[in-house]
């Protein structure tokens, strides 16, 4: 029936979006609290910091978009990764100051 | 995980594809510029005596070339796969290049473009769209896209290894499509990832940028400094007083620098910063030789006096960075494994294709059951990628192959290159797009690969002298007779099962009008 094909369409259209987007947000707010953290809590340098986090920013970022998919509904596939960003981002800000 | 894996490949197929097969011909990158400018083919990377090379013979023709405002000279002393004297400058479209005889110092006649290192292997990572580095973005993004495709492939391939044995040619298009598939996917799985992971981590400073500009306050250079261990100072106000010292005395004391630093090599690359300026640096960069980590080891210079203003030191973490990077490039000398990325590489493109040819044929056996078009625009897609690209490739090497006066006018033979291949790919589309009711268009065009292909092994046999004797040209001519058997007999098995299916409908109508 193309009413539910098309709400079916819509939703996984959400659902990439949430993985390409949120999950970049996530590894944005990642990269940035673990660079910090390795900084103030392990007294690693800035730049051997930033690029470990970097490196591994990237394994969230695809983590993230696979769980984009899986998620019960299309609403948490945003959920999940704004969430987690904004907590991340709230620390980095915080280890910042 | 199946759709997910299946629409991965649908919208990102034609893409992945692209920068896979550039990819794939970038591991022979050097080797493709000498099969398009037989000029540098010279023998001997150093005199009869193995008297080091003088790179001070490079700096009157840079002076001459190079534009007034240009921010650098880069002067490549002869190696193994390059064994000219090559100068390079920034210019209008990407770089400008000169090739100079090692031995005599004197310029080379220019034949042809490098189209290997200026226009298949930039492609593959930035599609040649600079523009706000939006090229690299979407390559970014279609690695992202990659990996998700890669573990829910797993992910859906419950069977895995039973499948993985089982290549069954000569049955149904589809059949084989797909056993080649799974087979090309799954064997060289780890090179796959593995590769299109580490292409990502060479370029965090770009997509990781709003993160990095925030923890930087914006300071770029304190980034370079840190984490690369660059050195730059801007330029003065006033032009140079004194004339650049010598670059072979700096290159020497650079190969005494790293020898006692415990890291002996030779010079790769001599940068020339800010070259008519008061302030300009001279850069000094070791060849990579059996190292797999891009680390060239810079020694800093100043260009008027020679003092050693920086040398180079990576911190750990940059150095694992520089590791996956060097994983990635393939810079460092070994064969076998060159030879093995080219394979797996090359497995990488049978992967994406087959996936794209099967999907399609699938949705144009049932659209054409609903009476639908969509999967024909769709088909003409996949003919414009996976056999428009390799035409347009063919085709710029068959321009190489002849005399340069002939396409390339007064201009510049690069960017008439490009012109040439980014319209024999529009053109491809365009043919594809016409027949796409009918499905001709796959086989017209894998022919004219197969012709393209064999008229490049000719104009390169007639165009040169040591076409078959330089290990270079005599590589790449081997390749693309490959190339055109292959194309050859996709076209052939193509011409056979339409015929088939041309008789098989002729007797359906005979049959229902008797």
């Amino acid at each position: 029936m193309p009413n539910s094909g098309n709400r079916a369409a819509l939703a996984a259209t959400s659902r990439a979006a949430a993985a390409i987007l949120g999950g970049y947000a996530l590894a944005l707010a990642f990269t940035a609290a673990t660079t910090l953290a390795l900084q103030h809590g392990g007294a690693w340098a800035r730049g051997e910091a930033m690029i470990t986090a970097g490196m591994l920013a990237f394994v969230v970022y695809l983590l993230a978009a696979l769980r984009a998919f899986v998620t019960p509904s299309a609403t948490r596939a945003w959920a999940e990764p704004l969430a987690a960003a904004a907590a991340l981002s709230a620390f980095a800000a915080l280890l910042a100051a | 995980m199946d759709p997910l894996h299946a629409w991965t490949g649908v919208l990102f197929g034609a893409l992945l594809f692209a920068i896979f097969l550039m990819g794939t011909l970038a591991v022979f990158d050097r080797e493709i510029d000498r099969w398009a400018q037989p000029h540098t083919r010279v023998a001997g990377a150093r005199g009869a005596t193995g008297a080091p090379l003088r790179l001070d013979t490079a700096l009157p023709h840079l002076q001459a070339l190079a534009p007034e405002k240009a921010a650098f000279w880069l002067i490549y002393p002869p190696s193994e796969r390059v064994p000219t004297l090559r100068l390079s400058w920034p210019a209008e479209l990407g770089r400008g290049v000169r090739d100079l005889d090692p031995a005599t110092g004197a310029a080379l006649p220019e034949q042809g473009a490098p189209v290997g290192t200026q226009l298949f292997y930039p492609f593959h990572y930035n599609l040649h769209l600079k523009w706000a580095n939006l090229g690299e973005w979407i390559v970014g993004l279609a690695a992202m896209a990659m990996l998700v495709a890669i573990v829910s492939g797993v992910a859906t391939h419950r069977r895995i290894f039973r499948d993985l044995l089982a290549l069954r040619p000569g049955r149904s298009l589809q059949r084989t499509a797909l056993d080649l598939h799974n087979l090309c996917g799954v064997v060289a799985l780890p090179f796959h990832f593995v590769i299109t992971l580490s292409g990502v981590v060479i370029f965090i400073a770009v997509y990781l940028q709003p993160a990095i500009g925030w923890l930087y306050d914006g300071q770029r250079a304190a980034y370079a400094k840190e984490v690369l261990s660059r050195y730059s100072r801007p330029p003065a106000r006033q032009a140079a007083t004194q004339p650049i010292v010598s670059l072979d005395a700096l290159a020497e004391r650079a190969r005494s620098h790293w020898a006692a630093a415990g890291e002996p090599g030779e010079v790769q690359l001599v940068i020339v910063r800010n070259p008519r300026n008061a302030e300009a640096v001279v850069e000094v960069r070791r060849a990579y030789e059996r190292r797999v980590g891009l680390e060239a080891g810079t020694v800093y210079f100043d260009a008027a006096s020679g003092e050693l203003l920086h040398a180079e030191r990576l911190p750990t973490a940059s150095r694992v960075q520089r590791f996956i990077t060097g994983l990635h490039m393939v810079q460092f000398d070994h064969w076998t494994l060159r030879w093995l990325y080219f394979a797996m590489g090359l497995a990488g493109c049978v992967t994406i294709a087959t996936g794209s040819i099967v999907w399609v044929r699938k949705r144009a056996e049932r659209h054409a059951r609903l009476g639908l078009a969509g999967a024909g625009w769709v088909e003409a897609l996949n003919v414009a990628a996976i056999a428009g690209l390799p035409l347009a490739t063919v085709g710029v090497l068959l321009l190489n192959a002849l005399p340069t006066s002939w396409w390339a006018g007064n201009g510049d033979p690069l960017t008439a290159s490009m012109s040439w291949f980014f319209g024999l790919w529009a053109g491809s589309l365009l043919h594809a797009v016409l027949l796409r009711r009918g499905g001709r268009h796959w086989f017209q065009q894998c022919a004219a690969v197969a012709a393209l292909a064999a008229a490049d092994v000719l104009a390169s046999s007639l165009g040169s002298a040591d076409a078959w004797s330089h290990p270079a040209a005599l590589g790449v001519n081997l390749a693309l007779l490959g190339v055109s058997a292959g194309a050859g007999h996709a076209a052939w098995r193509l011409r056979q099962r339409s015929a088939a299916g041309a008789r098989a409908f002729a007797g359906a109508a005979a049959g229902s009008a008797g």
